[in-house]
């Protein structure tokens, strides 16, 4: 079995939560530090999608091990509040600055509605060599699947 | 028949109640309010058909009331009269730029002011019956929809309309034929700036008639490279907009920093504040001969560097409250490209496939000398990113997502 691995981090659990649960449709594991789920794509191959807690006080991530392991990261906040984007920073600093990550920094906005105009909503911003800035909503399986296809053709991208 | 309702704001009721007597007489009914906001209270409980209001209302004066009501798309149509006692044609012919649908000079005349409000409650009765008005258009907010958006719909559509719409005290209007955009009018402005500069409201109301005009191509650019510039132009703007107070605000030259050296656009933009000594910061950029986006990138230089000096809300010269119009600028205003702007930044990388600007290298260098650091300290290995899954796998993954 083949298997490629995907990190969701972000500064609330609720919204990974969510998002594996979209894009996987089901929780295989969640406690403090991880939120787990699977995709299987054919018999022999599987995407994990773990959610990774960056809350203040839960257990730090190694973040050297997770950058040398996942195909790709998806850093997701809440648009709506700015401070949680204030702590995915030193995060998004590393991934981009150290490791040559393949990112999509997702904004979560509940029923689609930003204040932002709506090509900018739909199609999003390209904001390193390998990542983009995306708007989705967590609860919207398509939306959601968006972001995931988003990293995915990055990675393409890359690899030609 | 119900009768039609008026609602007048006015300072001072005694100023009015002639004019108040002659509506009722002429079966009208009356309300009146003292000031701007009981004026918007009474909008929503009372429906009035037509509103008469006086220029220098307390709390909130006639154009920003008119600004307010202009705002609601379900009122971007009501009849509105603005009346005082402008003593030089210039001012009067301002006070008429405003998208007002009629000027009155104070004191009134009850006979001729009567004989004005019949014919302006006859025309938008007509106007609401219109079948094409009607039956054969759409509506609604800039702040859900923008022009960009309406420009995409109605190409898709292939459609044949006139497009007006109404941001703050301005109205416009942007001509359709099979899809393409043929013309645009906005004050005296040429075809092409009244197109790109209705491209940057983000709030206000539009209203789309779908019917045939006689307005010819005055516009050579396709409507797709139109509606590509328009998506450029509203992001820069918003942009450079979210670096200033809003742009509502009043502004003057802050002497002392003025005698700083500068360049001959900004010493031209400045030009415009020798008249009157303070201005907002968008009729700044209306009334410069640059570009806008330029405009607006002089005015950021000049107030970053203090030479344009914010007036504190009770120096304005329109009335000494923080007006209830500028909550929406406050409230999403800076939120949507802070944080774009930050995640660029925070980046450190450039988008794929360009290079490097010259301020940029020291961060790049910094950031190379970084990961050279940390390359030494894990034995020389790079932390490379390794994609453990092959092409081909990559292909079903994205096969399975679509």
């Amino acid at each position: 079995m083949r298997i490629g691995e995907i990190a969701i981090l972000g500064p609330n659990n609720e919204e990974k939560r969510l998002f594996i649960q979209s894009v996987c449709q089901k929780i295989e594991l969640a406690n403090e530090t991880i939120t787990f789920g699977c995709l299987p794509i054919n018999d022999q191959l599987v995407l994990h999608l773990y959610g990774v807690a960056l809350e203040p006080g839960a257990p730090q991530v190694a973040w050297d091990l997770l950058a040398g392991k996942c195909l790709g990261y998806i850093l997701l906040f809440p648009w709506q509040d700015a401070g949680s984007f204030e702590r995915l920073k030193p995060v998004l600093d590393q991934l981009a600055s150290r490791y040559e990550a393949t990112m999509v920094v997702a904004a979560h906005v509940a029923n689609g509605k930003a204040p932002v105009p709506p090509a900018l909503y739909e199609n999003g911003i390209t904001v390193a060599a390998e990542g983009k800035f995306m708007f989705c909503d967590v609860r919207q399986p398509d939306s959601a699947r968006k972001i995931l296809l988003a990293l995915i053709e990055t990675l393409l991208d890359k690899m030609s | 028949m119900d009768r039609k309702k008026i609602l007048i704001a006015e300072k001072d009721p005694k100023e009015v109640l002639e004019l108040r007597k002659a509506l009722v007489a002429a079966g009208y009914e009356v309300r009146i309010a003292a000031n701007g906001p009981e004026a918007l209270a009474l909008v929503e409980s009372f429906h009035p058909d037509l509103i008469l209001a006086e220029m220098r209302l307390p709390q909130m004066d006639g154009p920003h009331l008119l600004q307010e009501i202009r705002n609601l798309p379900a009122l971007q149509w009501l009849p509105f009269i603005l009346a005082g006692s402008l003593k030089t044609l210039d001012e009067r012919v301002s006070a008429m730029k405003l998208a007002v649908d009629d000027y009155l000079q104070k004191p009134f005349d009850p006979d001729e002011t009567v004989a004005r409000i019949d014919s302006l409650i006859r025309e938008a009765g007509l106007r609401a019956t219109t079948p094409d008005r009607q039956a054969r258009g759409f509506g609604g907010s800039l702040g859900e929809m923008s022009l960009v958006d309406l420009l995409q719909t109605l190409e898709v559509g292939n459609k044949t309309a006139v497009v007006r719409l109404r941001h703050a005290d301005k109205e416009g209007s942007v001509f359709i034929i099979d899809g393409q955009v043929v013309d645009a009018a906005l004050d005296n402005l040429e075809t092409r700036r009244a197109l790109l500069r209705m491209f940057t409201w983000t709030e206000g109301a539009f209203h789309v008639e779908i019917r045939m005009h006689d307005r010819s191509r005055s516009l050579t650019a396709s409507t797709r490279d139109l509606i590509s510039e328009g998506m450029t132009r509203l992001y820069r703007w918003e942009q450079l907009s979210n670096q200033l107070p809003p742009l509502q605000s009043v502004v003057n030259v802050n002497g002392e920093a003025a005698r700083a050296k500068l360049t001959d656009e900004e010493k031209g933009l400045l030009q415009l504040l020798r008249k009157n000594g303070s201005k907002r910061l968008i009729d700044l950029v209306e009334e410069s001969q640059y570009d806008d986006l330029r405009a607006l990138t002089v005015i950021k230089n000049l107030y970053e560097r203090h030479v344009l000096k914010v007036l504190p809300w009770t120096e304005n010269p329109n009335n000494g409250e923080p007006r209830a119009v500028l909550k929406p600028l406050h409230k999403n205003g800076h939120l949507a490209s802070d944080l774009i702007n930050d995640a660029f930044q925070a980046t450190l990388k450039k988008p794929a496939n360009s290079a490097p600007r010259p301020h940029d290298r020291r961060r790049v260098e910094r950031r190379q000398e970084d990961r050279r650091k940390h390359d030494r300290r894990r034995d020389g290995q790079p932390d490379k990113n390794r994609i453990f899954l092959n092409k081909s796998e990559l292909i079903l993954i994205r096969e399975k997502l679509l």
